[in-house]
């Protein structure tokens, strides 16, 4: 029997609630971000460039979107014979059929899949995150360990480790103590939620974690606690280089403007670790005369007329005439009209915004309620809307 | 469309886009910022609802080959039908490739014999349009024609360079052609051949054997008007954008013209999408100093100087100081600082070290070999 060595689990059930309105009909793993790409291109992208080429996606909350986009995996070269991506939903047995409980449920409901590949390993990869990672060196790691389990890690800003897995080594990185969402966190090493399993190990503790009732079947506060406890043999392999995690509204907005600068650290452009999506099928950006574009990144098909500051354009977006785009994100076939102002907005695929609009010019106007989703002025406009002309919407707002 | 299959000659007969073919077919030429000359014919045809399509190569077709791939690009990734590539074919029939098209054809007649459609679209892939051929295969088909030729109207005082190869066509009311023409000087008619043609499958094989067994030279054109008080030949006219490209000079108007607003929002959308080979570039990026006007850019470049009225490709870098204007600038090439283009042909993967300056003019390009460092 074929077998793999390392086959890919990619969690992308989340809702992505903090994300707002773009989340209200795509799971977070499908929002769009930096012109071109949607989320989970990160992680598929670096599964192909990683050698990869099998990967179940786990889907579950509004999957219709992300179904579509990955299709036959062939964008990510991942449409194989034997191996390829595979989209996983939750699915009826022949007794029960449950939503999928937590991480780790969802990989126990998919069992048969995994060993269908009668891999050595399992990495376990999230939906939702933003970075370059070559898994095969964290696989060589934990092989080189012989390890049961590795876990990446990350350094973070200690004010924010209490969001975090944090974890605590001794110096060959063998994790001694691990706290989920410690509200003292005792150092800043955060867990990524990129793990690699030793599939066999994994199995047994997937059974048992199934078996007892009073777990919340999560990675993070069931699964890796408890082979912890158990004595199990388990790594931390420290990343360095961008990772970010585009949970809320503001660090979805702020990587997105993180791309734009002198040079950035996600690279886009380094030909030796491309990252893939599905094309619009689009002629080349236009570019008119009285244009003005500066600091920004126009993706094919966009036609601007208008000036454009510090802001990323998606594929078939139109900037009318004497329209002012600044520090903004503009997803895919969103259309300004002429003598329109847009600042620091992120705003919708296919919405239009009609003529003499203001957009997060203002503080606050009565009757427009500030979004708690939304902070530090960015407004958020939803997709498939209409602006009508001479709109004027304050900063802080969601439109959906 | 289902009933008609699709062949197209990856080269021009008069083909010579100087050191632009001298690597690559014609066919297989960058164009508009992120195409290649074939695309439109066969995203054309891909349009019009043709899913088996046979290209017949003669040399340099590894460009070609490597464009086109399996297809899937233009969904032509098949099982029943899909795209197939006819590299050269030469038997004791057919010795050389001067024989004329026939000879060219003689390589596909497996490809038609094989295939169960009824009908052929045939065309050069030379032309920079986006056509819909489903009318005038209704038209064909309703007329019981053998061969339709689809043509276009030229203007009455229209431009007369370049027409010296190009074949005119008479017709009568019911657009029935009478004759067809070689250009010349006392021409008549202003219905100018596409050298696009919709045949009978069966006619079509019967032609390349006859033509084989006796030898028969020539272009289609002139194999059409030789049997023409035989055979029930029909013209269509065309009345979409269509700028054929044989020499530098039509293949720099051709990019310039999609410049204009009207021309790129018809040719790249309507009536179908013009399909090319994906390469997964970034966004391109504008920086501080970017000054771009009226002008395509593909996705991949990074821009911090002046471009203006000029066509920029994939993965282009373009410095700080550095103008271009009414220039094209192919795949992968790079133009450094305070360096000065004006009416210049960059092919792919150029260098341009800083502070050069080329300067040509519209009636004389200067065109920069692939992988060049000026």
């Amino acid at each position: 029997m074929r077998n793999k060595d390392c086959i890919a689990l990619i969690l992308a059930g989340g809702q992505g609630s903090r994300l707002g309105v773009l989340t209200k009909k795509v799971a977070k793993p499908a929002v769009n971000f930096g012109g071109k790409y949607r989320i989970i291109d990160f992680p598929l992208s670096n599964c192909t460039n990683s050698n990869i080429d099998t990967v179940g996606v786990l889907t579950q909350y509004q999957p219709l979107e992300l179904n579509s986009y990955i299709g036959s995996g062939q964008p990510w070269d991942l449409d194989r014979s034997f191996g390829g991506v595979y989209l996983l939903p939750p699915y009826m047995k022949s007794e029960t059929g449950i939503w999928y409980k937590g991480t780790a449920n969802a990989i126990y409901q998919n069992m048969d899949f995994i060993q269908m590949f009668n891999p050595k390993n399992v990495l376990i990869l999230s939906g939702d995150h933003i970075y370059k990672m070559n898994y095969a060196k964290m696989l060589d790691f934990h092989n080189e360990n012989n390890a049961d389990a590795t876990i990446s890690c990350i350094k973070v800003p200690w004010d924010q480790a209490d969001r975090f897995g944090i974890m605590e080594t001794d110096k060959s990185m063998r994790i001694s103590n691990f706290f989920e969402k410690p509200k003292n966190p005792v150092s800043n090493m955060a867990s990524m939620g990129v793990y690699i399993f030793k599939w066999e190990v994994l199995k047994n503790y997937l059974i048992k974690d199934e078996a007892d009732l009073s777990s919340s079947n999560d990675f993070g506060k069931n699964i890796i606690p408890t082979m912890l406890h158990d004595g199990q043999k388990m790594f931390a392999y420290k990343f360095k280089g961008y990772w970010k995690d585009v949970g809320t509204i503001y660090s979805l907005w702020e990587a997105n403007m993180e791309l734009l600068h002198k040079k950035p650290a996600m690279n886009l452009f380094d030909k030796g670790w491309r990252i893939y999506s599905k094309n619009a099928i689009q002629p080349p950006h236009y570019t008119a005369q009285g244009a003005i574009i500066k600091d920004s990144m126009i993706t094919e098909g966009s036609v601007i007329y208008g000036k454009v500051k510090n802001s990323i354009i998606s594929s078939g977006v139109k900037i009318g005439k004497n329209s002012i785009v600044e520090d903004s994100v503009l997803f895919p076939s969103v259309v300004i009209e002429e003598n329109c102002v847009i600042k620091k907005a992120i705003i919708g695929e296919r919405s239009v915004v009609m003529d003499n609009s203001k957009i997060g010019v203002e503080d606050a106007i009565e009757g427009q309620v500030p979004s708690k989703m939304c902070s530090d002025g960015i407004v958020l406009i939803g997709s498939d809307l209409i602006v009508e002309s001479g709109s004027n919407i304050a900063k802080n707002v969601m439109v959906e | 469309m289902k009933d008609a299959l699709g062949i197209i000659f990856g080269e021009g007969s008069d083909a010579g886009l100087g050191s632009l073919t001298a690597k690559r077919s014609l066919a297989a030429v960058p164009i508009a910022s992120r195409y290649r000359i074939i695309d439109f014919i066969l995203s054309s045809m891909v349009n019009s609802g043709i899913t088996n399509v046979g290209i017949i190569t003669q040399k340099n077709y590894k460009s070609l080959m490597d464009h086109l791939g399996t297809g899937k690009e233009w969904d032509l990734n098949r099982k029943i039908g899909g795209l197939l590539l006819m590299p050269p074919y030469s038997s004791r029939e057919t010795m050389s490739n001067e024989n004329g098209d026939l000879a060219d054809l003689a390589g596909a007649l497996d490809f038609l014999e094989k295939s169960p459609q009824k009908y052929v679209v045939l065309s050069k892939s030379h032309l920079i349009c986006n056509l819909n051929f489903d009318d005038a295969f209704e038209k064909h088909v309703h007329a019981n024609a053998i061969v339709t030729i689809l043509y276009q109207n030229l203007e009455p005082k229209g431009e007369i360079s370049g027409l010296k190869n190009r074949f005119f066509i008479k017709t009568d009311e019911d657009d029935r052609i009478s004759q067809i023409k070689a250009y010349s000087s006392t021409n008549e008619s202003n219905k100018i051949s596409l050298d696009i043609y919709i045949i009978n499958k069966e006619f079509l094989i019967y032609l390349i054997r006859d033509g084989l067994a006796s030898a028969e030279k020539g272009s289609l054109s002139e194999i059409f008007s030789r049997r023409i008080e035989h055979m029930r030949m029909m013209g269509y006219a065309a009345k979409d954008f269509v700028a054929r490209i044989d020499s530098i000079k039509t293949f720099y108007q051709a990019n310039m013209m999609i410049l204009k607003k009207e021309i790129r929002e018809k040719l790249f959308f309507k009536p179908g999408l013009i399909y090319t080979k994906v390469k997964d570039e970034a966004p391109s990026k504008y920086m501080e100093s970017a000054v771009v006007r009226n002008s395509l850019i593909a996705d991949g470049c990074v821009i911090n100087g002046h471009v203006e009225n000029s066509i920029i490709f994939r993965g282009v870098r373009i410095e700080k100081g550095a103008r271009i204007s009414n220039s094209i600038i192919m795949q992968n090439s790079e133009v450094q600082e305070n360096a000065i283009l004006e009416h210049v042909i960059l092919d792919k993967e150029v260098i341009i070290r800083q502070d050069i300056r080329l300067t040509g003019q519209e009636s004389y390009l200067v065109l920069i070999n692939k992988g060049a460092i000026v």
